[in-house]
């Protein structure tokens, strides 16, 4: 059992990135204990320390609790409908390749609903981020079960565990090849971070599947009632191995069970952006 | 837009024989859409067939996606970052962009739909004729809105309304539908291209001032000026209803002003945007309400029951949605009887009953196949 | 005027390309034109049509319901428009191909062996083009030099071959006799 200090700073009103944050939307919506508040925070770290200007930085979310993500960061940002960020974000992207396009949004919305988007704007490698924020629940809606629910887990529509396989959402992006693939939690704050500002710098779709508490939603649903029960699980279950084999780091919530981390995958491939200039090459546009 | 269209390779001013979807795909280069994206169905295959041909050769972005829904957000996105955009389908592949359509009228992104109907319901038949889209153009997607769909009847008919299409999404900040049907897609025609300083070409109200009183959503005009994605101006846009800040609420006063905005911005322009011609007006009895290819077979109609001695006249819709009620209730004034012919089972009917006092009857034809001028004759003779 | 023609055939024999050149020469010529083109949902082999309309006033009806002229470059596709033919309507067929008459019942029927003929010259895709010079060879409308001059824009890295194929459709079309077919001659007719 690990012991964990938790330590109670004076909250200040103000923070270093609060010109990236829409102070005015504040308080947000997102339950005590959630793990989105870190994700804000770790994308504005990564913005401000990225080599873009900010006003190249666009934010497209979809629906769902992290679907709120679009409406806090103050840079351009647009807040679409459910499971469709990825291809909004693909057409923007096409059309303004100067712009650093970042999709955040929830595993319901990016792989469920979303889930044909997911997989072709990864075939076609355009160039933008995806941060899904994997909580194992639909959680706005209450508290559903979805794709990345884990095997036997409970919500509000298996109450007797759900009877469905989990994506194993690594290798599925890397399988569709990614140049980029990372996992982490929102406990791996300054991992995140960096990770994010690597998924920046990527050329193509880089992808980044954050494990996020959610102790109103998922976790009272499954014994891990409060935001420290997940810290806990995290603290215990995490294993950093960035060569890790992805056929086996599918997440299955279970003591003892690692949840394997790490940048997974880090190559080169053309992307949607080089093999469309070779058509406008072939078309006569670009000599 | 920045160029002149005489310096772009577009298709140059004269008189050309060619099918519906190219003259559409060409009127829309010259309409200065930036942005294509749609997923194959039969019969509007030969709008982006064509349109992977030329925008390439433009420098102009074209991409076949995964499907309809995924098309119909991408040009949004599109949209939102400045650009003009449009994507082209059928039945089918309509269905699943309404939700898209819901988004673009509620984030005001404007964007340019074709839809070449075909027989319905669900597959029908890919490649024959029909008109069964005219409500759900209008009412396909959920909740509140207005948008403007125009309805061609020929080759010509089906490029200029394509500009005007492109030019009314951007005046007004709206999705623009336009609803073609297979004979007119896959019809070859006569098709003049006027000189391009004749082209009347709209590219929407740009907001240029300063960031801090930039109001992306102020309902002090109709239609509050754009920016896109990285002019720096940090805009929000939500499909959430929103404030004039673009900011999510639940006021009810947000709610009232956004909606009303919504609706009104195209309400208010309806006279504006009704296109219709009128045939035989002057002193007819019996009227042909009517639209796309029907139109071209109840002219027909009507002249030959004019040789019969028929006081009969048409009224063709070029502008159906908002539906032009004007011109529907002045036929109905002097008309003793209104028939809507339609290869439907009756849906531009309704409208039509709404705004008249005198007998409404549908001439509706199987779907599938175009009515002969025969067919609406007999509907004419036997009003009379 | 307005002539109303059907050109009946199957898919990759040109027939819809064909009815795109006769409209697109007969604009040239300051008529107006319309062409609908048809086909199953085979993209080769399947039935095709091509319904040509051309008029000295602008076209209000462009489809056809009853042709003047048909246009038979298959038996299939006699057997399914032949019975379309206006009473006392106009038949160009290649009468190698297409062996009688299934309930039609022309004034006069032209043959050309356009197929044959393509084949002599290499190509059987140009059977279409040798079509077209029959075609305006028998029925005119159009005037044949813009009707060539309109295929040769059409194929300009075909030119000679094209040029060709429509002079020998001018010079080889002639009045023929066709049987009425039964259906079992029909379904005979159908395997060659």
């Amino acid at each position: 059992m690990v012991e964990v200090q938790v330590l109670r700073e004076v909250v200040s009103s103000e923070s270093p990135r609060d010109d990236l944050i829409r102070r005015e939307r504040f308080p947000h919506i997102w339950c005590p204990g959630c793990g989105l508040g870190t994700v804000l925070k770790c994308y504005v770290e990564a913005i401000a320390s990225s080599d873009i200007p900010r006003d190249k930085h666009v934010i497209v979310s979809g629906i769902g609790c992290s679907g709120r993500m679009a409406g806090y960061v103050n840079i351009d940002s647009y807040h679409v409908t459910h499971g469709r960020p990825i291809a909004f974000a693909e057409g923007m992207k096409i059309v303004r390749p100067d712009l650093e396009v970042t999709v955040i949004s929830g595993d319901g919305d990016l792989v469920t609903i979303g889930g044909n988007h997911f997989i072709h704007a990864i075939r076609r490698n355009v160039d933008i981020n995806v941060f899904l924020v994997n909580n194992f629940i639909y959680g706005m809606t209450g508290n559903q079960y979805g794709s990345t629910t884990p095997l036997g887990a409970r919500s509000s529509t298996s109450p007797y565990g759900c009877p469905e396989y989990p994506f194993n959402l690594p290798l599925l992006a890397a399988a569709l090849g990614a140049p980029f693939v990372a996992r982490w939690t929102t406990l791996h704050v300054r991992q995140l971070a960096e990770a994010m500002k690597k998924a920046m710098k990527v050329k193509g779709f880089a992808f980044i599947e954050i494990i996020s508490p959610c102790p109103v939603g998922f976790g009272s649903y499954n014994e891990m009632r409060e935001g420290m029960d997940f810290i806990k699980f995290f603290l215990e279950n995490c294993i950093v191995d960035h060569n890790a084999d992805l056929n086996k780091v599918a997440i299955s919530m279970r003591p003892g069970d690692p949840i394997i981390l790490g940048n997974f995958v880090e190559r080169e491939a053309p992307t949607y952006h080089d093999l469309e200039r070779e058509v406008f090459r072939k078309a006569g546009w670009l000599k | 837009m920045d160029q002149k269209l005489e310096e772009l390779k577009l298709l140059k001013p004269g008189t050309y024989f060619m099918m519906g979807n190219i003259a559409c795909a060409e009127a829309a280069l010259i309409a200065g859409c930036e942005f294509y994206a749609g997923y194959p169905i039969t019969p509007s295959n030969e709008i982006a067939e064509h349109m992977s041909r030329r925008m390439p050769e433009l420098g102009r972005h074209f991409i076949q996606m995964e499907d309809e829904i995924a098309s119909a957000v991408a040009i949004l996105g599109a949209s939102a970052a400045g650009v003009k955009a449009m994507t082209a389908t059928s039945g089918p592949g309509f269905s699943l962009m309404m939700e898209s359509i819901g988004l673009a009228a509620m984030l005001e992104l404007p964007c340019v739909i074709v839809d070449v109907q075909r027989a319905g319901p669900s597959t029908g038949i890919p490649t024959f004729v029909g008109q069964g889209d005219v409500m759900q153009a209008r009412w396909g997607s959920h909740g509140d809105y207005e948008l403007v769909a125009y309805a061609p009847s020929s080759v010509q008919e089906f490029f200029d309304l394509t500009i005007e299409a492109f030019n009314t999404s951007e005046l007004l900040r709206i999705p623009v539908i336009v609803l073609a049907d297979e004979v007119v897609g896959h019809m070859y025609g006569k098709l003049v291209v006027p000189e391009y300083s004749k082209i009347n070409i709209v590219n929407r109200k740009k907001y240029t001032g300063p960031r801090e009183k930039y109001l992306p959503y102020s309902c002090e005009t109709l239609v509050p000026p754009f920016v896109a994605a990285g002019d720096g101006y940090r805009i929000h846009m939500t499909g959430l209803t929103h404030d004039e800040r673009g900011y999510p609420s639940l006021e009810i006063d947000d709610s009232r002003k956004l909606i009303e905005r919504l609706v009104m911005k195209v309400r208010k322009n309806a006279k504006n945007l009704w296109k219709y011609e009128s045939y035989f007006m002057d002193d007819a009895d019996v009227v042909v309400i009517t639209f796309g290819v029907t139109a071209r077979s109840s002219l027909e109609a009507v002249k030959r029951a004019r040789a019969e001695g028929i006081k009969a006249g048409m009224l063709k819709l070029l502008t159906i949605w908002p539906f032009p009620e004007d011109p529907v209730r002045i036929a109905g004034e002097y008309a003793k009887r209104i028939l809507v012919a339609e290869i439907n089972m009756g849906q531009l009917i309704h409208p039509v009953k709404e705004v008249v006092r005198c007998p409404v009857v549908g001439i509706n034809y199987p779907v599938g196949y175009a009515p002969p001028p025969e067919y609406i004759l007999d509907g004419i003779r036997a009003s009379v | 005027m307005r002539w109303e023609i059907r050109w009946a055939g199957f898919g990759g024999q040109g027939v819809i390309r064909a009815g795109e050149i006769l409209g697109r020469a007969a604009i040239k010529q300051g008529f107006d034109a319309s062409m609908r083109p048809m086909y199953g949902p085979e993209k080769t082999g399947g039935w095709s049509r091509a319904d040509v309309v051309i008029s000295d006033e602008p076209i209000i009806f462009p489809l056809i319901v009853h042709p003047d002229i048909i246009v038979a470059m298959s038996q299939d596709g006699m057997n399914r428009d032949g019975r379309s033919l206006k009473k006392g309507g106009l038949l160009l067929v290649d009468d190698e191909i297409v062996k009688g008459l299934v309930e039609c019942n022309p004034s006069k029927i032209y043959g050309v062996r356009a197929t044959s003929i393509a084949d002599s010259l290499g190509r059987r895709i140009v059977a279409n083009i040798v079509m077209l010079g029959a075609f305006v060879k028998a029925f005119g409308i159009v005037d044949p030099d813009i009707l060539l001059e309109t295929i040769i824009e059409t194929f300009p890295k075909a030119a000679e071959l094209n040029r060709k194929a429509f002079k020998l459709g001018m010079e080889n079309v002639r009045e023929v006799a066709l049987k009425h077919i039964t259906s079992a001659r029909l379904a005979e007719s159908r395997e060659v």
